[in-house]
């Protein structure tokens, strides 16, 4: 094989492909929003017609994307010195800085004025929010600048399920901004979870993570202190009529794991077994999320399928 | 003739990208089709029935 041809082929492996412009859309995060947001919807008092409920949250999906891939053109300088990121589109040359804020910004005023004019235009200016409360506030005021990055910037993700209520009732209430509070209180431990077995990544790009600036000893005890503050309040649902007694159920025993898993975290300071609760808790805290705000969606559907 | 074209460097490029064009037409163009059938179906629904009865 000659050096030209070989030279040619790397062009053509290098071309984007489809799968490179759904990963710069961050589909695991996007994955989350859709479920935060359907659940918000079916568990919202008042009904959608099912077609603009699914435009609503292909919209919402499309919009938490495009901030993901105006996030990633933002960051693709941190991104290829860290391992977790190094793969992405970005770092490994398949898609162009300029397309991805193309991409990116195309979807992002695409998603906001479908939601806007084909469902209600609370919902579509809450997810005018979300995108720039992710793209300006977070990724390039916070970010780089304060280890309060996620605790503010959390608010980002927390936002879907006050979309999707608002598509339904058209304004925001009590309980969506309940539904907000619990993925704004389950981000910090659930970033500073990753963050202390990734701290020498954040370190060497220079992003003030927790730990990094007040260390490990301080991370640990802000994650328990935000866990004990999260348990509660992932419960309060029920309270407010919410969620049933399956939820109920759900969110105590999943909080009671949550909570033993942020304690291990906080005894466990030393050697491989540290890392090991760190990953424990940050895994585990997805599945938290998930199971909560599945649980809250399966019985809203049951209730409305009974009543 | 060609076979020659294609095997250099900058025949293999311009190949390339024109693949790249094309596929990303492709993407816009059902993109765009998406949309319409997005906002045919929400005016359907808007709309509602008996149309030619309601008073605007």
């Amino acid at each position: 094989m000659s050096v030209q041809s070989d030279v040619g082929q790397l062009d053509v492996w290098n071309e984007p492909d489809v799968s490179d412009y759904i990963q710069l859309m961050k589909p695991r995060v996007m994955t989350l929003v859709i479920l935060t947001a359907l659940a918000a919807m079916i568990a919202a008092p008042g009904a959608i017609h099912p077609v603009i409920g699914v435009i609503a949250i292909f919209a919402i999906a499309v919009g938490a994307g495009a901030s993901g891939a105006l996030n990633m053109w933002y960051d693709a300088d941190i991104d290829a010195r860290m391992a977790r990121t190094a793969a992405r589109p970005l770092p490994r040359g398949r898609i162009t800085a300029d397309e991805a804020l193309q991409f990116g910004t195309v979807l992002s005023v695409g998603s906001v004025l479908t939601l806007g004019v084909l469902v209600n235009w609370v919902a579509g200016a809450l997810l005018a929010l979300t995108i720039a409360f992710y793209v300006f506030v977070y990724t390039m005021w916070l970010k780089r600048r304060t280890p309060h990055n996620i605790v503010i910037g959390g608010a980002a993700g927390a936002f879907p399920p006050m979309i999707g209520w608002a598509a339904v009732t058209g304004s925001v209430s009590l309980e969506s901004v309940l539904l907000f509070l619990i993925i704004f209180m389950w981000t910090p431990p659930h970033f500073w979870a990753l963050a202390l077995y990734r701290c020498r990544d954040y370190e060497r790009v220079g992003v003030p993570m927790l730990p990094v600036v007040a260390g490990l000893a301080e991370t640990r005890r802000q994650i328990l202190i935000y866990s004990i503050l999260l348990v509660p309040l992932a419960i309060l649902p029920y309270a407010i009529g919410l969620g049933g007694l399956t939820y109920l159920a759900f969110s105590v025993v999943l909080g009671a794991g949550f909570l033993w898993l942020a304690i291990k975290v906080y005894t466990t300071t030393e050697g491989r077994e540290a890392d090991a609760a760190a990953k424990q808790l940050f895994w585990f805290s997805i599945l938290y999320l998930y199971l909560l705000f599945a649980v809250l969606l399966v019985e809203a559907a049951a209730f409305r399928l009974m009543t | 003739m060609t076979d020659k074209l294609e095997s250099t460097p900058e025949a293999s490029n311009e190949l390339a990208s024109q693949r790249v064009a094309r596929r990303r037409s492709i993407a816009i163009a059902l993109t765009l089709g998406v949309m319409v059938v997005l906002f045919y179906a929400a005016t359907l629904v808007r709309l509602g029935g008996a149309v030619a009865q309601k008073t605007w």
